[in-house]
């Protein structure tokens, strides 16, 4: 049945390797005897690998799904340290600068353990903020709702590089645009101009951008249906939008949602 | 508590409590939920006028009193030290504040402004290695910040003060509260009460060593070194590495200059016709010393500078060169008296053929109308899509052996003091067990391997020593996962910084082609460089990208200095389909772009392309006149057109255009037009002449600021591409 060449191979790797025999001893006393022909030794080894295969399958296929940790990103001087010191402190002790380096903590959020990663929004940490996005569990999207209209190109420009992320399109990872600074209630802009000012944003965005720059080899992910102005709704990921205060400690929708999220 | 005699208050007790509150509720950010009454309650018996000082109760000077963070438990308001620091904080690398001290409350402005300028524009930009830092407020005067890390523990201290005070005595202090503060750190902990009495007495000392050291610098006999002694090291080391720079660059210009002044009846006194890339000052001063063997002003000026460093070595190789130089230009004339006059055949460059062939291909000229050009009437060219707008291919990262070799070769090298078997004990805490952290010593094997790396692959000289000193400042004092090398460690830690480099906030130029285009102007970019880099090519290459994606452009040509660069415009803008506005030669390049401009917008075209000439950064009255050019124009772009070939001149010419562009625009003394113009965008040209060394890309990007927004790699139209960040990365570090 098989050939002479791997019958020999076969034969010899039986007579003079001696860890062989040594396994086959190991083996129950039916399979010995099995286990002692070539035919036997290359149907044992057949076996072996393929459940091998079957194992590393099973084990990437249960890794690839949703990834373990909140990101909270957003532009600079948003409030995401602010926000990530109330969720994981319950305070923000004596004020806060820009952040120089990422935050890593865990919040208990409504009962359960939440881990933090808080990316500075600085452009020298984008390269950070797109291979983390992958083992994301779910994404805060911190915007500042005072300044919206000055920092609105920043703001969807990091928007628009965490929705053509390919491990987000791909795992279809929750996202929250969170409103910050509502404390500041005269000042701050409504959930809905925000909502607004961001889609028509990235409509602009999405033309030029697919345009001129290929940024992936999968050649990026395009934003919703080509012919319809972009909205959120649209997007087959769950977006919301919620208003927050991280200075005053309102983030009841924030908690909520990571506690979805988990 | 006292009340001094020139503090009692003239009025009734509600007057001067309403002066603590004014003086207590200003917008300090660092008592933000305590009320300013709080404080003021239990010494309000204090403001009877009949109040007399009585012995044993401490002072209150309401006037230049100090407010740290309260101890809440006792409401005592204590009195901080009289100083001439305007503020002092220490804060994580996270972002939060541990603990602050406000000096005075006479700031307008908040003093955290100050201190998010530092991080976002200083030491995230990989700047962490100077000596200072200015910040402008919007009222009041500037401040200067100085500031100091402890990598261990994440933790940066720094000092604010006005700039107009030079205070010798910063850096000690930084360093002296490094330590102070570290033997009180406890992670978690946010309130230091404590701390502050032991503040107080290190700034008092600092303060008066300081003191002593000026009276000792006062005799004039010890003036210079005693000035330079409490120097920073970092301003130290920024000096060194200044004047290595300099010394190359005037090895460079004397070399040049000696060559120059064979031939220097051609060349004029300004540079600009020069291909050289000496110095326009040294040229102009070998111009006007006499042929070889004269009186070389150049010679003497180079040599009188160099005479600053030990005099003997360089001297005798001075003199070496000076010989070298004349026997090659002698055995130069002789060749050319010798030889024959034999007629030389023209080189066949690959590819197309014969000699003929090759002529006949070059000549686009025949079969077209002369005046076509100026219409745009010509059909366009359509050679396929840009590169740009293809794909990028993906970069695998490429493994570390060989830094890891190198640094641990270089590791096995420096230890032999320490013994054998303590270094051998010593590498294995280091990278097994990650416990002892990392000092100096342990780090600068690896990181002169990768300055040499860097400067290998190209970058500027003072550019890598800055790189690697601010990498350097961020990594001593930290820790080793465990199993992971020194190497590995210096590797990953400049993968970090270098991608941030690079990775600069990208301007998106279609998109801001289309809000102009909707608010009916034309978008106006403006090309500029040194001779010869391939701004008129680059040009073409991105006229036909904007083309190809439904722009309409229209090309400016005001180089109207250089023979044929009209006739090279009219010649792309032919093959392009795209009109040109051009006024021929010897006219003011600043009224044709005006005038470009308006015929652009009263065409209805999106784009316009200005073309300049070429001129070297040092030729003042050229940088005027091109300050001139944008100052009057107001492109909303400007693109800095530089090769990758360059080396360490990369930093002088964008630092000089930078400069000229905002000292030399008219009106800068008297507060500037509206909006001040720098250089917003480079341009790398001849991309496919460098294999791997790239460094001129880091050059460019961290002397400017500004990304690079186009990479030309080719000579045809098509040849346009996106700067790839990790692969730039990966070819510095391979």
């Amino acid at each position: 049945m098989i050939p002479d060449a791997l019958r020999q191979q076969l034969q010899l790797l039986l007579e003079h390797q001696p860890i062989v025999k040594q396994i086959i001893q190991y083996l129950p006393s039916d399979l010995q005897r099995v286990a002692g022909t070539p035919e036997g030794l290359l149907a044992l080894l057949l076996t072996a690998a393929v459940g091998l295969l079957v194992l590393l399958a099973l084990a990437g296929t249960s890794k690839s799904k949703k990834g373990s940790s909140i990101l909270l990103a957003g532009p600079m001087n948003a409030g995401k340290s602010t926000m990530y010191y109330q969720l994981v402190d319950g305070s923000q002790h004596n004020g806060l600068v820009a952040s120089m380096e990422q935050n890593t903590g865990v919040a208990s959020v409504n009962g359960r353990q939440a881990r933090l990663l808080d990316i500075p929004g600085h452009h020298s940490f984008r390269h950070k903020l797109e291979s983390s996005v992958k083992d994301a569990a779910g994404i805060v999207f911190v915007i500042d709702a005072v300044e919206i209209t000055p920092h609105k190109v920043e703001a969807a420009e990091m928007l628009y590089e965490l929705l053509t992320n390919s491990s987000f399109a791909k795992s279809r990872t929750p996202l929250l645009l969170a409103c910050n600074k509502a404390d500041l209630e005269e000042e701050a802009h409504s959930t809905e101009f925000i909502r607004k000012t961001l889609e028509r944003q990235l409509d602009a965005m999405r033309k030029t951008k697919t345009a001129g720059i290929g940024k992936e080899a999968s050649a990026g992910v395009a934003l919703g249906a080509a012919d319809k102005p972009f909205s959120f709704a649209g997007l087959r990921s769950k977006v919301a939008l919620v208003e927050c205060s991280a200075k005053a400690g309102q983030l009841d929708d924030v908690r909520a949602f990571i506690a979805g999220c988990l | 508590m006292q009340v001094s005699d020139d503090l009692k208050p003239q009025g009734t007790v509600k007057d001067s409590l309403f002066q603590a509150k004014v003086a207590t509720s200003t917008d300090l950010p660092i008592a933000p939920t305590l009320e300013a009454t709080a404080y003021v309650k239990p010494y309000l018996g204090l403001f009877r006028p009949s109040q007399k000082s009585q012995a044993g109760v401490p002072q209150l000077h309401l006037q230049q009193a100090a407010y740290s963070i309260p101890d809440p438990d006792s409401y005592v308001l204590a009195a901080a030290p009289v100083s001439m620091l305007d503020y002092f904080a220490i804060f994580t690398k996270g972002g939060a504040l541990l603990w602050t001290l406000q000096f005075t409350t006479a700031l307008k402005h908040n003093p955290l402004d100050a201190l998010n300028a530092l991080i976002r524009t200083c030491l995230l930009e990989e700047r962490s290695g100077d000596a200072a830092f200015t910040y402008a407020p919007k009222v009041g005067a500037q401040q200067a910040l100085k500031w100091t890390f402890h990598n261990g523990l994440g933790l940066v201290f720094v000092a604010v003060y006005q700039k107009t005070l030079s205070l010798l005595y910063v850096e000690d202090l930084l360093a002296a509260i490094k330590d102070a503060f570290l033997q009180e750190y406890t992670p978690g902990s946010y309130s230091y009460p404590r701390f502050q009495d032991k503040f107080a007495q290190i700034l008092r000392d600092c303060e008066t060593r300081a003191d002593k050291a000026r009276t000792l610098a006062a005799q004039p006999t010890r003036a210079a070194p005693a000035a330079a002694a409490p120097a920073a090291k970092a301003g130290k080391a920024a000096g060194q590495a200044g004047s290595g720079a300099a010394t190359p660059q005037q090895w460079s210009s004397e070399e040049s200059g000696s060559d120059a002044d064979a031939d220097a009846a051609g060349s004029s006194g300004s540079a600009a016709g020069g291909s050289s890339s000496a110095a326009g000052s040294d040229e102009e001063a070998a111009a006007n010393g006499d042929a070889a063997g004269g009186f070389n002003l150049a010679k003497l000026k180079g040599k009188g500078v160099r005479a600053a460093g030990p005099a003997g070595r360089r001297n005798t190789a001075a003199a070496r060169r000076a010989v070298e130089e004349a026997k090659e230009k002698a055995a130069k004339e002789k060749a050319a008296q010798s030889s024959p006059a034999k007629p030389k055949s023209g080189r066949i460059w690959g590819g197309f053929g014969r000699k003929e062939e090759a002529v006949g291909r070059l000549d686009f000229t025949e079969g077209q109308a002369p005046g076509a050009a100026a219409n745009g009437s010509g059909t366009a060219e359509d050679l396929g899509s840009s590169l740009i707008d293809a794909p990028e291919e993906e970069y695998e990262p490429v493994d570390d052996e060989p830094v890891g070799q190198a640094a641990a070769n270089g590791n096995a090298a420096a230890p032999a003091k320490r013994g054998l078997l303590g270094s051998f004990v010593g590498k294995l805490a280091l990278s097994v067990v990650g416990s002892s952290a990392l000092s100096a010593a342990d780090l600068a094997p690896a990181l002169e391997d990768m300055k040499r790396r860097l400067m290998e692959r190209n970058v500027a000289e003072e550019i890598a020593a800055q790189v690697v000193d601010s990498v350097a400042h961020s990594l001593e004092g930290q820790k080793l996962s465990s199993f992971t090398g020194v190497g590995q460690f210096v590797r990953r830690a400049f993968e970090d910084s270098l991608s941030g480099i690079l990775n600069k906030r990208q301007v998106d130029v279609l998109h801001d082609i289309k809000r102009a285009r909707a608010r009916g102007k034309p978008y106006v970019v403006v090309f500029c460089g040194v001779n010869g880099v391939g701004k008129s090519t680059n040009l073409a290459k991105i006229a036909y990208w904007l083309g190809q994606h439904g722009c309409k452009v229209q090309l400016a040509a005001c180089d109207t200095f250089r023979a044929g660069a009209v006739e090279q415009l009219k010649t792309h803008a032919m093959r392009l389909g795209v009109p040109l506005y051009e006024r021929g030669y010897e006219k003011d390049p600043a009224k044709v772009a005006a005038e470009a401009i308006r015929v652009a917008q009263r065409d209805g075209r999106d784009v316009v392309l200005v073309d300049t000439a070429g001129r070297m950064q040092d030729n003042e009255p050229l940088m005027r006149a091109l300050s001139n050019l944008i100052s009057l124009n107001q492109p909303e772009l400007v693109l800095f057109v530089g090769e990758a070939l360059v080396g360490n001149d990369a930093v002088d010419q964008l630092v000089k255009f930078n400069r000229s562009l905002a000292d030399l625009a008219p009106g800068a003394a008297a507060g500037g037009p509206a909006k001040r113009q720098v250089i917003d965008g480079i341009v790398l040209t001849k991309f496919d002449t460098i294999d791997d060394k790239v460094g001129a890309a880091l050059s460019m990007v961290y002397a400017s600021g500004a990304p690079v927004m186009f990479v030309g790699c080719g000579q045809t139209y098509v040849d346009l591409k996106k700067l790839n960040v990790r692969s730039v990365v990966n070819s510095l570090l391979k």
